[in-house]
């Protein structure tokens, strides 16, 4: 599942994760109330957990933290490993993330080449590392 | 500008206010002040009479033994003195005029007749003595007086100029909170435009990266060209945004720390960071004796970095030759790094401190302007300085002082 609001940003996720032949299918989500709308549907099992969800921090309605923080308290999705991806790269989004329980911070870099490592980030969180060839 | 009221907290403890202008003057010369004046001084010359008693005893029982008549006249001196002590010079004179009377009275009364002694010069004399110990008795209250008032006037200019003094620093430490305030929310602000700025930059950045990536083919030799000033422009932008905060954030640490730096172990750290740049300009940096200084050893590892940096930057036609020195300098260390590049004209030495200033295009010398506004400023937090001397095609020094 991938948390962001910036259309721009969530085709250049797509193409990194297309990039490195991680063969699932994303659900994109706009803003933090959505999200959380969402998390609440899986936890009464509506909707199914996601296998990893990407976030943004700087999101409508609600943030990126208030967003992770429900992520933590979910019965069913608590342990879904979480990559948070931001354009931040102050310390203190840094360490707020790894306390609320972020499994990885990737700052949205702008250069194109670095933004489609986050391909790589993805595929080793769902499959292990990428084979090499 | 607001300056709060501070009168309330100055007036002495109880509630009055004692001074020149509300207690002394007032009391000497308004109709009020007078009547209750003469009051009281009535009622100390009554009470000093009480005094005669002393005097009109001893009189009583010593007179029919002459030779104590010493002691008499003692007794009415004494008893002259505490009139004019405990009630001023004018109930001690009207207390020595009332002695002959009294003596008389007392004398007669006990039937017995005024020895021969106390003729009348006996007598003058007794008064004039009488009179002479009221006067200066008396004196003793007049100078308290005059002193208490001076005093009393003497405090409340004190407190005048303490009430002055306290309004003017609080005005001065009003001025320096509006003045901290404004500095902080001006450092808030220049970090989070840099910050949000960067968001929508490196979208743009990215875009024009693909841009050129997939259409780039496609597109003519101007359409080509446009796509490269899209493309430098916006890595130029995020290179200043990224100075830009570099910048604030130098100046946000707070307080300095009382840290220690070693000045060859900062300068040797800022020549690993440029190493490559010295490899490539085939560049010469040699150093003299190096103190421990005051200050944070990224700061001045910051400062050696970016003045080394700017002497390979801008370097002449001659392998960049650039020497570190330092030297005590009252009670400042003054370091100083000298160059043979291409120098700076005079005219230009103060401007190059400034913010995003340069004296090159882009194409000349890349860069966006913040390495000497960042020195400058790392500096100036430590109580320190930066100048330059130089002359254009002979080489610069820049130095800088900080505090022993």
């Amino acid at each position: 599942m991938l948390i962001e609001d910036n259309p721009a940003d969530a085709f250049l996720v797509r193409e990194a994760i297309e990039r490195h032949n991680v063969g699932v299918e994303l659900l994109g989500v706009r803003d933090g109330e959505a999200a959380i709308r969402f998390i609440e549907q899986a936890d009464t099992g509506e909707m199914p957990c996601p296998a990893l969800i990407l976030l943004d921090l700087n999101l409508p309605t609600k943030t990126g933290g208030e967003v992770l923080a429900r992520i933590r308290a979910s019965k069913r999705c608590g342990k879904v490993p979480v990559v948070v991806v931001t354009s931040s790269d102050s310390l203190l989004d840094h360490a707020c993330a790894d306390a609320l329980g972020a499994d990885r911070y990737f700052h949205k870099p702008a250069d194109y080449d670095e933004y489609m490592q986050l391909g790589a980030i993805v595929r080793k969180f769902l499959q292990g590392p990428e084979p090499r060839g | 500008m607001n300056v709060p009221p501070v009168a309330a907290e100055n007036k002495p403890p109880g509630g009055i206010t004692r001074g020149w202008p509300t207690a002394w003057a007032p009391a000497r010369f308004t109709s009020t002040g007078l009547i209750s004046r003469m009051r009281r001084t009535a009622l100390r010359c009554a009470l000093s009479f009480l005094w005669l008693a002393i005097p009109a005893m001893v009189t009583e029982f010593l007179l029919p033994d002459h030779s104590l008549l010493p002691v008499i006249s003692g007794s009415y001196v004494l008893a002259v003195s505490a009139a004019a002590w405990s009630g001023g010079a004018l109930a001690g004179i009207l207390v020595s005029c009332a002695t002959i009377p009294v003596l008389t009275l007392v004398a007669s009364k006990g039937s017995q007749a005024l020895p021969t002694h106390f003729d009348p010069v006996g007598l003058g004399v007794l008064f004039f003595i009488s009179f002479l110990v009221a006067s200066v008795a008396g004196n003793r209250k007049r100078v308290e007086k005059v002193l208490r008032a001076a005093n009393e006037h003497l405090e409340g200019r004190v407190r005048e100029r303490t009430a002055e003094l306290q309004q003017a620093n609080a005005a001065l430490l009003e001025a320096n909170e509006n003045l901290r305030r404004a500095n902080s929310d001006l450092q808030q602000f220049a970090f989070s435009a840099s910050h949000d700025l960067q968001e929508p930059l490196r979208t743009v950045s990215i875009y024009s990266q693909i841009l050129g990536r997939r259409y780039g083919p496609q597109l003519d030799t101007a359409g080509q060209m446009f796509l490269e000033y899209l493309t430098t422009a916006a890595k130029r932008m995020a290179s200043l945004i990224q100075d830009l905060l570099t910048y604030t954030r130098t100046g946000e640490e707070g307080e300095p720390v009382c840290e220690t730096a070693e000045a060859a172990q900062a300068l040797a750290c800022a020549l690993e960071s440029l190493s490559a740049s010295i490899q490539e300009n085939s560049a010469e940096v040699a150093h003299g004796d190096l103190p421990a200084v005051k200050m944070r050893g990224v700061h001045l590892q910051q400062v050696f970095q970016n003045l080394i940096g700017n002497a390979i930057k801008y370097r002449s036609t001659e392998p960049p030759r650039i020497y570190v020195s330092c030297q005590q300098q009252e009670s400042k260390w003054v370091f100083s790094v000298r160059d043979n590049g291409i120098g700076i004209d005079p005219a230009y030495k103060e401007r190059i401190f400034g913010i995003f200033k340069r004296l090159h295009t882009a194409d000349q010398y890349s860069g966006t302007g913040i390495g000497l506004a960042i020195c400058k400023r790392i500096v100036e937090r430590y109580g320190g300085g930066i100048w330059v001397e130089s002359e254009t095609g002979a080489g610069a020094t820049f130095f800088f002082a900080v505090p022993v």
